[in-house]
């Protein structure tokens, strides 16, 4: 009965606990990136961006949610590029000081052709970047960030929120 | 199954061990005979399954969700159907000895020794899709009076671990989950007073070495002989 109660509290706490700590409304920080591949390569910054929406979104390539937030946007990705949402897809800092494949392996294994997409670009965060978007060190955290530099949405996991993130990207 | 001959060279160890098998056997049949025990596994394990099938995905999908089948592969039917049998047939032990053995102390004693170790290993097979990328782990970490670079790099160490050794936990879980299983028919088999049809007079307590314990079966038999070997166990 201890064991059942426990898996119970962790998977009531998995459901509803983390997730991003900017709250939607504020001024995206500026903090730092390089990116590897994709139409963005010039830019290396958050404040670079502005001008267009974007989704900056945080991964660690060896998270199961990341693989299938990936496979999920690939999915989608053209509905984001619609709206005139580009999704820049970012490996945090170091890994998280694990060892992973490189962002550009990861991205090609799992976006498969959607990899090329000119909508889609793949880098990696500062340790500034990471630790001011993800804190709490969450595996697999975006933000979307309107044309004027400001976050309009934040959740984590898009292979579970996809919904809820199409339908704010729609509103941009 | 054992002839005069056997008995009368083999070593009162050897003769028990055959015997003990029968028992088991015996035992066995007894349980698929029954055909609430049969109930009970098929439910089990169908409620099992489909518990496991949305939960050994959760990782992905962070939801307890019937998209979570999308991402199931053949690692993780085997688990799910491994899981699922072994969590049916503990569970149908349970309530056979309870309902077997409801008036005496003993299928109480077998359900509450094997429960908590199949509750530890079913616990122990969720945890790598719990832990590892959902919020927990980030969220226990927080609470620490750590510094930020500690912290992500403790939080990446628990859940990398918990990402990357998910077989090896897996297959861990379903080993003491069978261990259990196979803890609780040895229990259940050597309880002297099944169905009240094995309890000899005088044999009570202390036979078997556990002065909790009463006289197991096998005992029981290599006292009482073949002739009433098949009355004990029937």
């Amino acid at each position: 009965m201890i064991a059942v109660g426990a898996v119970a509290v962790l998977f009531i706490v998995a459901s509803s606990s983390g997730g991003p700590s900017i709250n939607a409304g504020s001024p995206a920080p500026n903090r730092s990136f390089t990116i590897d591949a994709g139409p963005l390569q010039q830019a290396n910054s958050v404040a670079s961006l502005s001008g267009k929406p974007f989704l900056l979104w945080l991964v660690t390539t060896w998270c199961s949610s990341c693989q299938a937030g990936t496979q999920a946007m690939a999915q989608n990705i053209h509905a984001f590029a619609s709206d005139g949402v580009r999704v820049v897809e970012l490996e945090v800092a170091n890994d998280f000081g694990q060892s992973g494949p490189d962002i550009l392996s990861f991205g090609q294994q799992m976006a498969g052709p959607s990899f090329s997409d000119s909508d889609w670009s793949w880098g990696t965060a500062s340790a500034k970047l990471t630790s001011t978007y993800d804190p709490q060190s969450d595996l697999d955290i975006y933000y979307l960030i309107n044309s004027s530099g400001h976050i309009v949405y934040a959740n984590s996991s898009p292979a579970s929120t996809m919904a809820q993130l199409l339908q704010e990207a729609s509103t941009m | 199954m054992t002839t005069v001959a056997e008995r009368q060279l083999a070593p009162e160890s050897i003769l028990a061990g055959k015997q003990a098998g029968a028992i088991w056997r015996d035992l066995l049949v007894r349980i698929l005979a029954d055909r609430s025990s049969r109930f009970v596994f098929i439910a089990s394990a169908v409620v099992a399954g489909f518990v496991y099938s949305l939960l050994l995905p959760f990782a992905y999908t962070q939801r307890f969700s019937i998209a979570n089948w999308q991402y199931l592969d053949a690692r993780y039917i085997f688990f799910t159907v491994a899981f699922a049998l072994g969590i049916a047939w503990l569970v149908t032990l349970q309530v056979f000895a309870v309902r077997s053995i409801g008036r005496g102390s003993t299928g109480k004693d077998t359900a509450r020794r094997s429960g908590p170790l199949g509750g530890l290993a079913a616990a122990a097979s969720l945890l790598p899709s719990l832990l590892c990328c959902s919020p927990i782990v980030p969220t226990l970490v927080g609470i620490l009076p750590v510094s930020v670079a500690t912290r992500l790099h403790t939080t990446g160490r628990v859940t990398y671990f918990f990402a990357t050794k998910e077989n090896l936990i897996l297959a861990s879980a379903l080993v003491v989950l069978a261990a259990s299983g196979l803890w609780s028919l040895r229990r259940l088999a050597r309880s002297a007073c099944l169905a009240s049809q094995c309890c000899v007079p005088g044999t009570a307590a202390g036979e078997s070495g556990d002065s909790h314990e009463p006289a197991t079966l096998a005992s029981t038999i290599a006292k009482t002989g073949p002739a009433q070997e098949k009355e004990s166990i029937s």
